[in-house]
């Protein structure tokens, strides 16, 4: 009787190994394979998806997203939210738009530092005025805008011939997409080596118990508010690249897509958790699915819907990788 | 300690306000390089605070800190670190989402340039450390996957990798097994030959007469007395903690009857424990033995719905049963009181009364308003029966000291009319008169019909409280001995064997 009952068991833990491999080859890397799969389905959907043209096209689409998301990204593991982003990287656009008569590289120096300005004032007002990151990145997201469009209520057009040529480099690498990945390769790569990252996902998974472990809580948050200011601050110079001018109202409502696209990257909006690539494989995949959509010319009011529900669904599935990652959590959290 | 040494470290008049509790009042505390002085007192005396106040985790209202020769009005933990203050806090101070390896070294990383991390220049020295500790897994695993005993070592090996001259732990041994004390102690004994003065506050007296060379006992924020070992004992130091003479008999009348109401048939979840088996009756005491990771307090989660059985029938009260969830297990009758009771057992954010009154709202609801005033009645109660120390009814139980949480856990589910009560380790970290309190709450509960299982690494409390004893190992049971005629030895000879797998091979 044993005996039989033993080689059922064997039998039931062979299968059962292959299934559990099959999910931690799953759990690991299932942002990559939900966009393998979107990519598959956009193809079948749509015959002109998979054309160099219209992936190039994909690409730059998501440079702006993605830049703003790396920052975005930064903000959330340490446990809060910049809603500013968006609205930084249009004034930065206006100040480099504005101040583009005094040559390329001075006039986006000054549009970065007014982008990592604005940064700094929202890491100060979280570490000394003690303000919810929600709050304070609030606040600045109106000021931002509020400047940007002080500056100019339209669209600033820019003719200096750089940035015309800047428009038309490259081949299926546009400008825009070749500076976004340069970001990611160099944010992945600090991420993975350096204290004060590690202090970052430390601060996001307990505060208390860093702050008691003496790291500099108040130092890092400010850098990280800085980083996400900085990088919209480049994002504003490429967005002046690519659409040949300073937009004031350049990317509103993009503030909640980078926090969307990071989430379905599977980062742990509570802070803490997270991996740089993923969320940017979630940029792609939101920046993907409004793609196909315009491809099939689906009504722009149903887009926000099926937007909607895949922020869900992607978001959902996190949280149920989370919880088979450890069961005893549940008693937990 | 012939001569008394140079002190170490002089605090004195330490005095600690929170919001009209006073929690220290005018405290004075000293230590010698190479001593081990115990801290002990009831839940909220204050001991906690005081050690926090040592590691500038809170700043005092008055005093002074002298550590060696400086002097200082109040610590930060920055500076705390930098004075050779290590600290091993009663709750778990670790960074659950980030691996053993970085929260060891988190604060103090090697780096080249301020911040280039040098992953291969920590690695031995967090594998050495962990081989100390006796702890045998990748430094790479995540802590949020470890257990709590794990969880309480990579604490202890986290204090250990700065230099320190000072060592604070604050119950570290509340999730521990006697094994991994015997490794902890040993280990104390090394560093007091270094000369690191160490203050070990614990509710577990045993121990204090084993290690201390001092005593030193708290009462309601102020220090009653400090003592040489050899001038104590055991009754005198509960004496001075409560202030009275306690009663420390546990054992009393067994209300067990012949009625069945659970029953267990070779149930088993994969990777946790398998074909365990048991009947439970009504008004029994079943106790759990077992070395940690032995599936003591798997098989209390699988029973309460947290994970669901692979294999095997669980009947209550003489009905077969599946259950999904816990909200299915309360409805059926069940209450569980886990193991790490701060984490998962308690809503911080909200008052005491609302905490034990939290599986029953329903009840003490009428058309979905809550009726605050019978919920106060059953609060009041409990917080009387179980001597729950808090300022009201209404106070953030994130503010109760760390026995005073506890028992506002079990608490919610004696309010819960619960007939199986489900106890994991139930008296760990709570002081010895409370404790005893908490014998005569369970053996009364049991006299109203009520049915417990309660797993416990105190050997002395499962005797003296449980009709039966199931012994488990390795995720399987291994024996079932009656607790009037088995001794400790007897229980430790079944816990520490591999119970013989059943191969196909041995089987033919
Ligand atoms: N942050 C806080 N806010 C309000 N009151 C607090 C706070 N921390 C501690 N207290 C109170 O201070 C008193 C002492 O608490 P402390 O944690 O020092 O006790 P303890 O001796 O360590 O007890 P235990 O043995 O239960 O751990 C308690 O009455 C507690 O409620
Ligand atoms: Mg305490």
């Amino acid at each position: 009787m044993t005996q039989s009952k033993s080689t059922a068991d064997a039998a039931k833990n062979d299968s059962t190994g292959a299934i559990t491999r099959l999910k931690a080859l799953f759990a690991g890397n299932d942002v990559f394979l939900i966009l393998i799969a979107f990519v598959v389905l956009a193809a079948i959907a749509s015959p002109s998806f998979l054309t160099a043209a219209n992936l190039s096209n994909l690409l730059t689409q998501s440079a702006l997203l993605g830049i703003l998301s790396v920052g975005q990204f930064l903000v959330v593991v340490i446990g809060g939210f910049d809603l500013s982003v968006a609205a930084v990287m249009a004034l930065s656009s206006l100040v480099f738009a504005k101040t583009i008569g005094y040559g390329f590289a001075p006039a986006a120096m000054l549009a970065i530092a007014a982008g990592a300005g604005c940064g700094i004032f929202n890491g100060l007002v979280v570490t000394w005025g003690r303000v919810q990151p929600l709050i304070a990145t609030l606040a600045m997201m109106g000021i931002a805008r509020g400047l940007a469009l002080t500056i100019s209520e339209r669209s600033v057009l820019v003719s200096a011939p750089l940035i015309a040529d800047l428009r038309d480099m490259g081949g299926f690498l546009s400008v825009p997409t070749v500076i976004w990945f340069i970001i990611v390769a160099i944010a992945a790569v600090l991420l993975a080596s350096t204290r004060q990252a590690l202090h970052v996902f430390a601060i996001g998974g307990n505060e208390t118990t860093s702050r008691l472990a003496g790291v500099a809580v108040e130092k890092v948050k400010l850098g990280v508010f800085a980083t996400s200011g900085l990088l919209s601050g480049i994002a504003g110079v490429v967005l002046v690249i690519r659409s040949n001018s300073g937009v004031p109202l350049g990317g509103s409502g993009w503030e909640l897509d980078t926090i969307a696209a990071i989430a379905i990257g599977g980062t742990n909006l509570f802070g803490g958790e997270g991996k740089l690539l993923r969320a940017m494989a979630g940029v792609l995949i939101y920046q993907l699915i409004a793609n196909v959509m315009n491809l099939m010319a689906v009504d722009p009011y149903y887009q926000n819907i099926v937007r909607a529900a895949v922020i869900i669904c992607a978001v959902g599935l996190s949280i149920l990788r989370l919880r088979s990652a450890s069961r005893r959590a549940i008693l937990g959290r | 300690m012939d001569q008394p040494s140079q002190p170490l470290l002089k605090m004195s008049g330490i005095t600690k306000t929170f919001l009209g509790v006073q929690a220290l009042k005018g405290v004075d505390f000293d230590l010698v390089p190479g001593e081990i002085q115990c801290l002990i007192g009831e839940n909220g005396a204050g001991k906690s605070t005081l050690m926090r106040v040592l590691a500038g985790a809170l700043r005092p209202d008055a005093g002074t800190i002298a550590i060696g020769g400086d002097s200082f009005a109040a610590l930060d933990p920055m500076l705390g670190h930098r004075v050779g203050i290590g600290m091993i806090y009663q709750e778990t101070d670790l960074v659950l989402p980030l691996s053993v390896a970085d929260n060891i070294f988190l604060g103090h990383e090697i780096t080249r340039g301020g911040s280039i991390l040098r992953k291969g220049d920590m690695r031995p020295v967090v594998a050495e450390l962990m081989l100390d500790l006796n702890l045998h897994f990748s430094p790479d695993t995540l802590v949020r996957d470890l257990g709590p005993a794990q969880r309480q070592l990579v604490q202890i090996a986290k204090a250990l990798s700065r230099k320190i001259r000072i060592l604070v732990l604050d119950e570290p041994t509340a999730a521990l097994t006697d094994n991994e004390i015997g490794y902890l102690f040993s280990l104390l004994q090394r560093l007091k030959a270094q000369g690191i003065g160490m203050v070990y506050v614990s509710h577990r007296l045993n121990e204090v007469m084993e290690i201390a060379d001092r005593v030193t006992v708290m009462r309601d924020g102020e220090r009653v007395v400090t003592l040489p070992i050899g001038a104590v004992t055991k009754d005198g130091l509960i004496a001075a903690m409560v202030g009275r003479q306690v009663d420390t008999d546990a054992r009393t009348a067994s209300h067990r009857t012949d009625k069945l109401v659970l029953s267990v048939d070779n149930l088993s979840v994969r990777g946790q424990f398998s074909g365990v088996s048991f009947d439970l009756r009504q008004g029994e005491i079943l106790g759990l033995a077992g070395l940690v990771g032995a599936g003591r307090s798997e098989v209390l989660e699988c029973l309460f719905g947290v994970t669901t059985p692979d294999s095997g029938r669980i009947t209550l009260f003489g009905k077969e049963v599946r259950i999904g969830s816990p909200i299915q297990a309360i409805r059926l009758g069940l209450g569980l009181v886990p193991e790490e009771r701060r984490e998962s057992g308690l809503v911080l954010g909200r008052s005491v009364e609302e905490n034990i009154g939290f599986p029953i709202l329903r009840r003490l609801s009428r058309w979905l308003v809550i009726q605050r005033s019978r919920l106060a009645g059953v609060a009041a109660d409990l917080i009387g029966s179980l001597s729950i120390k808090t300022p009201s009814a209404r106070q953030q139980v994130a503010t109760l000291s760390g026995g005073n949480q506890q028992k506002v856990v079990i608490g919610r589910w004696l309010a819960a009319n619960t007939r199986i009560l489900l106890l994991d380790e139930p008296t760990r970290g709570i002081d010895v008169n409370a404790k005893f309190e908490l014998y005569q709450v369970i053996r009364g509960l049991t006299a109203k019909g009520v049915s417990v299982v309660m797993a416990s690494s105190e050997l002395p409390e499962l005797l003296a409280l449980s009709d039966r004893i199931l012994v488990m190992a390795f995720g399987r049971t291994v024996a079932e001995l009656d607790a009037a005629t088995t001794d400790q030895v007897e229980i430790m000879r079944h816990a520490v064997v591999r119970p013989q797998e059943t191969t196909a091979g041995e089987a033919a």
